[in-house]
């Protein structure tokens, strides 16, 4: 971000309409806060609080704001002014990117410890965002200027850059995993920008996901399941530890959506196999995502169905992987996750996100057309507890189907 | 003079209010059991989603609890759903709703012997305290959920609860459509759906074998004789949150505003149903 300040000479006295004296000053932005119709409050990723009030300081504070589009920004600037001798009252006004300025007014000038102090009061941009048209300014660049020449010539005094998100719409209302954190805005902003459909909204959202690298929005690795035994699993525990299961990145991708504005019901998909009772006892309850190898079958004579056994004690999910005592099925690297290539792969259930008709995976970057297209396609195995510490596995697919329980996110 | 102990006096008042412990941040799930003259009830982490139990005398104050991590909870995400839970002779009948890719709803009901628990496992992280909650004996299979998941697999105003005095009886509600299902011990006896409009959560309570639906304010119901038709048995006299204190003792029911309870940790449970309870007629 350029701290800019512009040191004239001479040009004051012409400023001011007062002559033959020479004297340098400078103009600068001390602090820049928007607000207005449509203003998203963005929270923090780690804390799910709201960000201050304030978007930029000259001390370094770089904070974002967000719109809905068909609004009008409003913006309230803080400039301090250096000069031997000031006039009573100064001309401000702020070209911003795409032509959405703010206008100029003549502000007095308040006299202090060595400076001028002014303040351009909050007041509207010269047009707004446009109505149904997402976008994302990285930066929003405001050129702060004041006249001299009695207001024939503008001089650049300053110039301030933002982030600042524009939505399709006003976002859905906040729950308790959906909030407007900055992620979720940078990603969805970022990769939809100039959308103006939902369809159009969802398929650029979507490529976010597809080289199963989600970053969050200073860069860092949202990883799918960095630790095998995470218990992370609501969006704002995605987002403050960059660890987690399945079910946060579901919401992500979610969340990228209903942040413009997007009521999409009944789309978020729990799935886990239908509760089938196995021939050997026992309801089938887990399922193994590729890759896993399977060795001896050990337990083929009692549950020829089921016939591969792992056996543990204590804790078989550790945080770098399954811990087995005995295992005729092991864990391979497996499919790509969100910033891993070989994620938790052993699970009762998985949570996707079902639009128009598609699931959308979201920690594999990967989408379906149907349901049983999930299990031939990313599964391995079905495992079923039989006895207490181990779990029986079979590698025919056809044993078992998967059932969804839908709901809205 | 006078004024500035009228200051002196507003102040330490307003530094006592925020170092009192008995602040609303005890956040209790749906109920308080009264058994064997022992109260409990639970609270859930925000973070790992498990439960921690706070039991004690019925005559000690709430605030002296002794609090004990078990292996159980429930999610965080909406719909709020809280614990379901109840205390038989000792044991935890409960349904373990923690949302994880390993935690089985089918398997979800589950339990527990509270003895067992006394002694904490402070060695183990919150991770393998979820792995040990996945791994609690089964009360019964979940079927009431999946019966529900029959009819309609698209949640919508979805609502449950667990309780078990003679034999487990769960109420589960989706869509409008609520059943009532009783376990007698090998398989489970699912009622027929009964029409409802619940939008928020409700407590299962039971009187002389008969059901009984409280809700988050205290509107009891009951389905008629018929099956066919929830039936309003007393209408709620506020709009704020309540909670169940369930006398296993007194065979006696009570609804207790939440901030009563919140404020009132000072007191034992007795004193706070004598001040500030509402007694359920059957």
């Amino acid at each position: 971000m350029k701290y800019c300040s512009l040191l004239f000479i001479c040009f004051c006295c012409t400023l001011l309409s007062v002559s033959a004296q020479d004297f340098q000053y400078n103009f600068q932005a001390t602090q820049i806060k928007f607000s207005g119709p449509g203003y998203i409050s963005i929270r923090h990723d780690s804390l799910a609080t709201i960000y201050s009030t304030a978007h930029w300081r000259n001390s370094g504070l770089r904070e974002p704001a967000g719109f809905a589009s068909g609004n009008i920004m409003n913006a309230t600037a803080d400039f301090e002014f250096l000069c031997s001798k000031a006039p009573d009252s100064i001309t401000v006004r702020g070209l911003g990117s795409d032509t959405i300025n703010f206008p100029q007014k003549t502000i007095l000038l308040t006299p202090g410890a060595g400076k001028y102090t002014c303040t351009y009061p909050t007041g509207a941009a010269t047009k707004m965002f446009p109505a149904g048209i997402v976008n994302y300014y990285a930066p929003f660049t405001i050129y702060w200027e004041i006249p001299f020449d009695k207001g024939a010539t503008w001089l650049r005094a300053d110039t301030t850059d933002h982030k600042v998100y524009v939505t399709k719409s006003t976002p859905m209302i906040e729950t308790t995993s959906f909030k407007y954190f900055h992620t979720v805005l940078e990603l969805s902003c970022k990769n939809a920008k100039g959308q103006t459909t939902d369809t159009g909204i969802i398929s650029k959202c979507w490529n976010e996901f597809t080289d199963q690298i989600v970053l969050n929005y200073k860069g860092d690795s949202l990883h799918y399941y960095k630790t095998f035994n995470t218990g992370n699993t609501n969006l704002p525990a995605l987002l403050k530890n960059r660890n987690a299961q399945c079910y946060t990145f579901a919401q992500l991708f979610a969340a990228l959506i209903k942040i413009h504005g997007i009521s999409k019901p009944n789309n978020y998909v729990f799935i886990t196999p239908k509760p089938v009772a196995s021939p050997c006892g026992g309801t089938i309850s887990r399922f193994l995502v590729k890759n896993w190898k399977f060795g001896l079958k050990s337990d083929s004579t009692a549950c020829p169905s089921f016939p591969y056994k792992n056996t543990y004690t204590g804790f078989y999910i550790t945080a770098t992987g399954y811990v087995f005592t005995t295992a005729d099925a092991t864990d391979q690297t497996g499919i790509n996750g969100s910033c891993n290539n070989n994620p938790s792969s052993f699970f009762n259930n998985h949570q996707i996100c079902k639009f128009d008709g598609v699931y959308y995976d979201a920690c594999y970057g990967v989408k379906f057309s149907t349901l049983s297209d999930i299990k031939t396609t990313a599964f391995d195995g079905w495992g079923v507890q039989i006895y207490s510490n181990s779990y029986n596995f079979t590698t025919d697919m056809s044993k078992a189907d998967l059932e969804e329980t839908i709901s809205t996110f | 003079m006078n004024i500035r102990l009228n200051i002196l006096s507003t102040l330490l008042f307003a530094c006592l209010l925020q170092i009192n412990p008995a602040s609303a941040q005890l956040k209790i799930e749906r109920k308080i059991i009264i058994e064997k003259e022992q109260y409990y009830f639970f609270t859930i982490d925000e973070e790992t989603q498990l439960a921690t139990l706070h039991t004690g005398p019925v005559f000690e104050k709430l605030n002296k609890a002794k609090k004990y991590k078990m292996p159980i909870g429930r999610e965080l995400n909406d719909p709020f759903n809280p614990l379901c839970f109840d205390i038989n002779n000792g044991q935890l009948i409960g349904i373990n709703w923690i949302l994880n890719s390993n935690n089985s709803r089918y398997e979800a009901l589950k339990k527990i012997d509270l003895k067992d628990w006394k002694k904490q496992h402070d060695e183990w992280t919150n991770e393998q305290w979820a792995q040990v909650s996945f791994d609690q004996a089964m009360l019964a299979p979940n079927e009431p959920w999946k019966k529900m998941l029959e009819v309609n697999n698209i949640l919508d105003n979805t609502f449950f609860d667990l309780i078990k005095n003679e034999n487990p009886v769960m109420a589960v509600c989706n869509q409008n459509q609520l059943w009532i299902s009783r376990y007698n011990g090998t398989e489970w006896k699912i009622s027929a759906a009964v029409p409802v409009n619940f939008k928020t959560y409700f407590s299962l309570i039971e009187n002389n074998g008969k059901a009984f639906l409280v809700d988050n304010i205290g509107n009891v119901f009951y389905v008629d004789e018929d099956g066919r038709q929830l039936v309003i048995k007393s209408k709620a006299t506020t709009t704020k949150a309540q909670l169940l204190i369930v006398d296993k003792d007194h065979k006696s029911y009570h609804i207790v505003p939440a901030e009563a309870i919140e404020a009132g940790q000072m007191l034992d449970i007795e004193k706070i149903i004598h001040e500030s309870g509402t007694e359920i007629i059957f």
